[in-house]
């Protein structure tokens, strides 16, 4: 497999499979994080789309030395999210409808029944609650335990000190085991 | 080192992560034996923290990655480096944009020209229309009957002012039209004399002149104010 960085060379230079092949490997990723943070999808796969057209936009600015490609993808990802979320907030102030997210999650089909049923309830109710976390602990929150990311990686993304991003993970996830536990959820 | 509640909240991804220095992880073993609630939290996050990690990641939407690509396939390259204040030059440059500018302007010209008055929803009817098209007419045919009306006032006034006593010295070959039925036999009048006393002959002419068109400027200015006037009131 070519590394991103190779690919985003051949991008550049007007090869259109890589482009593919970019997109392909790293939307499920942008896919996930902007369902986490709006728990919308049809919003998400907008938001998903909006990205990937920014990225192929401004793909000449990525340089490698300065980090690997899913990293600035993910900053990329990270600032339409807070773009939209300032954009939206007058709608959700005047729809509360909007504090209570659809969940549209569906069934994968490597996933056995049981397995899947288990992995949506808990997505489901880390959904509801993370819904209830400022932005900013909430993509702290997702970045660090939903992507898997470290903190050297987090902080890049949120351009702010590791300290903080420490700071705000910590924040999060007493917050969010906080609303589980009034959602009625315990740990087991 | 002494260890409190606040420091197990400020370092709980430490505590988790198990990046305690040893002499930490010792202040923070002796504070929680004897704190019910920092060791509850640390067990609920800790437990939180495991099951998320077990959250496998969503299946995208099936043929997102096509939509993308193919969404991004339709850029032309060029159009990757335009960004900035210049961005949306490109989206108005197309002669399709152009045609369709001009269409619409085009069409809502008609429609507003048709319908006369957008100040109600109202007046997209067809009943509306059918009005304002009626109401058109009439005010066409008043105008105009308005206009036959202003020169037949003319014509009175100007034959008034050519039955005006003639000065002594000017011969008449021809009879002064009496009445107002007869101002088309004054120019061959006029025509027929041209050189016995011109000045007179030519201030009273530009006095019927002046006065004519003062008349049709007044008649005119009042029409239109009739007119105006007979648009704005519903």
């Amino acid at each position: 497999m070519q590394p991103d960085a190779q690919l985003v060379q051949l991008c550049l230079q007007g090869d259109g499979p890589s482009w593919e092949e970019l997109v392909r490997r790293h939307t499920g990723r942008v896919y996930n994080l902007c369902y986490r943070f709006t728990g919308n999808g049809t919003v998400a796969e907008d938001l998903s789309q909006e990205v990937f057209l920014r990225v192929f936009r401004t793909l000449g600015s990525y340089q490698s030395a300065q980090g690997a490609f899913a990293t600035w993808l993910t900053s990329v990802t990270r600032n339409l999210l807070v773009d939209h979320y300032r954009r939206t907030r007058r709608d959700r102030l005047t729809d509360s409808i909007d504090a209570m997210p659809q969940f549209e999650e569906r069934p994968s089909p490597t996933r056995a029944p049981d397995s899947w049923a288990q992995a949506t309830e808990l997505s489901g109710q880390v959904q509801q609650a993370l819904a209830r976390l400022s932005p900013e602990l909430r993509e702290a929150v997702i970045l660090r335990d939903l992507q898997g990311l470290d903190y050297g990686e987090i902080r890049v993304i949120l351009q702010v000190a590791e300290g903080t991003v420490k700071s705000r993970i910590n924040r999060g996830r007493i917050e969010l085991a906080r609303i589980l536990g009034e959602m009625g959820v315990r740990p087991a | 080192m002494d260890w409190n509640c606040t420091l197990t909240e400020e370092r709980l991804s430490d505590v988790l992560d198990g990046a305690l220095v040893p002499e930490e992880q010792g202040a923070f073993s002796a504070h929680s034996v004897g704190c019910e609630r920092c060791t509850r939290l640390v067990a609920e996050v800790n437990e939180l923290v495991t099951r998320m990690h077990q959250i496998p990641l969503l299946d995208e939407p099936p043929f997102l990655a096509s939509r993308i690509v193919a969404v991004t396939r339709g850029i032309p390259a060029q159009e990757r480096r335009t960004s900035g204040w210049l961005a949306w030059i490109p989206a108005i440059r197309p002669a399709r944009f152009a045609m369709g500018a001009i269409t619409l302007a085009t069409s809502f010209m008609i429609v507003f020209h048709a319908v006369g008055s957008i100040s109600h929803r109202t007046a997209f009817n067809p009943a509306s229309i059918y009005h304002n098209a009626n109401r058109h007419v009439h005010l066409t045919y008043a105008r105009g009957v308005k206009f036959v009306n202003d020169l037949r006032v003319v014509y009175v006034i100007q034959s008034r002012l050519s039955s005006e006593p003639q000065p002594v010295s000017e011969p008449s070959s021809a009879p002064l039209p009496q009445h107002e039925s007869a101002p088309q036999q004054r120019p061959p009048d006029s025509e027929t004399r041209p050189n016995s006393r011109p000045a007179p002959r030519m201030d009273r002419n530009n006095l019927r002149s002046v006065t004519s068109l003062a008349i049709l400027m007044v008649s005119s200015g009042t029409q239109a104010l009739l007119h105006e006037t007979s648009r704005s009131v519903p």
